[in-house]
């Protein structure tokens, strides 16, 4: 008799886990479902150096290729993307009036002064700000894990951010910014061009408000 | 015999009692961020440079088989899923180390990863490594430079070898005269890289393996019960492999970890970022010394 309890107990209680667990994924994923694409596309930053002098000063940048640490692991072409997009983003936040895109594999300048006329003399005068950087970490994922909602399938890209001045090459300020891309219907290409876009965040929010940058040395104070 | 009804309720709520209690154990060895316990692991960790386990038992590496970190039944029931990208390919025999050195996790999220944090991560990778009985040695220092090994090795191929011992030989008798503290430093530097280069042999080298920490969220269980995809845990880091004597880089892997409570025990689950990274990292090193010894 006891025996028997035992077995239904068991039983029911297996069929109750197994029921349960089912219930929950259907219950539970559509939400997470619905809230991964509208904010699967996420960002999280790191502060390395908090930017603690004023930057307002600077009106040129120079803007060095990224270090590739993933080497043969991101397609050229997303290497490229980013680069690009980097450059791109600055110049539209219209805050520099010099722009000078630096290729690093043979340190040649690509593209020197943003607007017509500039000379490449008044750049050199002028306090100018050096943008560096490391790719740190690259991953296409696996889209079609996504769709099950199983396993390590996110798409990644970490970046590794410096600003620096050109005359005394003293570090002003590093960030460290990782994009994750959940979504099933975004792609790779969404993802590189967010990271572009963070990076030229950062810039700006450096480069044009001091408010932050005395909160930061507050910061550091502590 | 036919139980009375209060003896089978009595059963019941015994049968009862016992699966709460297995579910509270989980749950207690899943709260492994409380500060005691993190006192208790920083006790684990010995001074740098300090080696604790010596043995060695690679005879069951013939049978070993690697583990899929991005889906496998581990992670559907318990989470802590890993990925690993190989940037660097393993280069060498493997099965030529004997001695494995981690250094200390140097950060690249800035105060995100707090001390205490990264010595429970190298204590992890230790103990895991012990009881793997992979390496005769397991230790933990504080960093390594491979430029220093390097131009070590450049140094010491210069110098003829019967020159350079009979100089050593001269500097370290008993009648030679006191040197500058700058012949002291070279003297201790001399010793130290002669226990890996010149005293061991060829066959018993070391292997060291620098970690730096490039994406780091601590993750809330909280969080991972609601069904909103918040509150991960991750951790994403950089491996590099260097041989010690020579400070030659002989791979090196971004390996990450999650666990974001989609498992099976849910946010229940012992299972954290630091896991999959830990399952990750023995993992591969495991592969590369069972291929080499093979």
């Amino acid at each position: 008799m006891v025996k028997k309890i035992l077995i239904l107990t068991t039983a029911l209680a297996l069929i109750a886990g197994g029921a349960g667990c089912s219930l929950r994924s259907v219950a539970t994923s559509v939400p997470s479902r619905v809230f991964r694409e509208v904010h699967g596309l996420r960002v999280r930053s790191y502060q390395m150096m908090p930017v603690t002098n004023d930057l307002r000063q600077y009106k040129a940048i120079e803007i060095h290729k990224l270090n590739n640490l993933m080497l043969d692991e991101i397609p050229a072409q997303s290497v490229e993307q980013l680069n690009v997009g980097i450059a791109k983003q600055i110049r539209a936040l219209n805050h520099f009036d010099h722009i000078a895109v630096i290729d690093g594999a043979n340190g040649s300048q690509e593209k020197q002064a943003s607007q017509p006329g500039d000379e490449i003399t008044d750049a050199v005068l002028q306090p100018t700000l050096v943008l560096e950087g490391h790719i740190d970490d690259f991953t296409p994922g696996i889209p079609k894990l996504r769709y099950m909602e199983q396993g390590n399938n996110h798409a990644i890209l970490t970046v590794r951010i410096m600003l620096k001045d050109k005359q005394t090459a003293r570090v002003l300020g590093q960030m460290n910014i990782t994009v994750e891309n959940t979504r099933i219907t975004s792609n790779v290409e969404r993802m590189v061009g967010k990271s572009g876009e963070e990076v030229a965040r950062y810039v700006r929010r450096s480069a044009t408000r001091l408010n932050e940058t005395k909160e930061a040395y507050a910061n550091v104070q502590k | 015999m036919p139980m009375s009804k209060s003896k089978v309720t009595k059963r019941i709520k015994q049968i009862l009692f016992l699966l709460t209690a297995i579910a509270f154990s989980a749950s207690a060895a899943s709260a492994r961020q409380s500060p005691s316990d993190q006192l208790k692991q920083e006790a684990v960790v010995p001074v740098a440079g300090a080696a604790v386990a010596r043995g060695e038992n690679r005879a069951s590496l013939k049978r070993y088989k690697g583990e899929n970190g991005i889906l496998s039944a581990k992670t559907v029931i318990l989470g802590g899923e890993f990925r690993v990208t190989t940037v660097i390919p393993f280069k060498g025999n493997f099965a030529e180390y004997h001695h494995l050195e981690i250094a200390k996790p140097v950060s690249l999220v800035g105060k995100a990863l707090t001390p205490d944090v990264a010595s429970r991560q190298v204590a992890k990778f230790k103990s895991q490594f012990e009881s793997r009985r992979l390496f005769e040695t397991v230790a933990v220092i504080d960093a390594y430079d491979p430029a220093t090994a390097i131009q070590h090795q450049q140094q010491s191929s210069a110098n003829a070898p019967s020159e350079k011992s009979d100089d050593v030989d001269r500097g370290e008798a008993l009648d030679s005269p006191i040197g500058s503290f700058d012949d002291l430093i070279a003297r201790d530097k001399r010793r130290t890289f002669g226990e890996d280069a010149g005293q061991r042999p060829a066959g018993d080298k070391t292997l060291v393996v620098v970690i730096e920490v490039i994406d780091y969220a601590k993750g809330s269980r909280l969080k991972q019960a609601l069904p909103l995809d918040l509150g991960k845990s991750i951790l994403t880091v950089r491996m590099r492999y260097y041989q010690k004597s020579t400070g030659e880089e002989v791979g090196r892997q971004v390996i990450s970890g999650q666990s974001d409570g989609s498992s099976l025990l849910g946010p229940l689950s012992p299972r954290d970022g630091l896991s999959g990274v830990a399952d990750g990292f023995i993992d591969q090193v495991t592969r590369r010394v069972a291929a080499s010894e093979k």
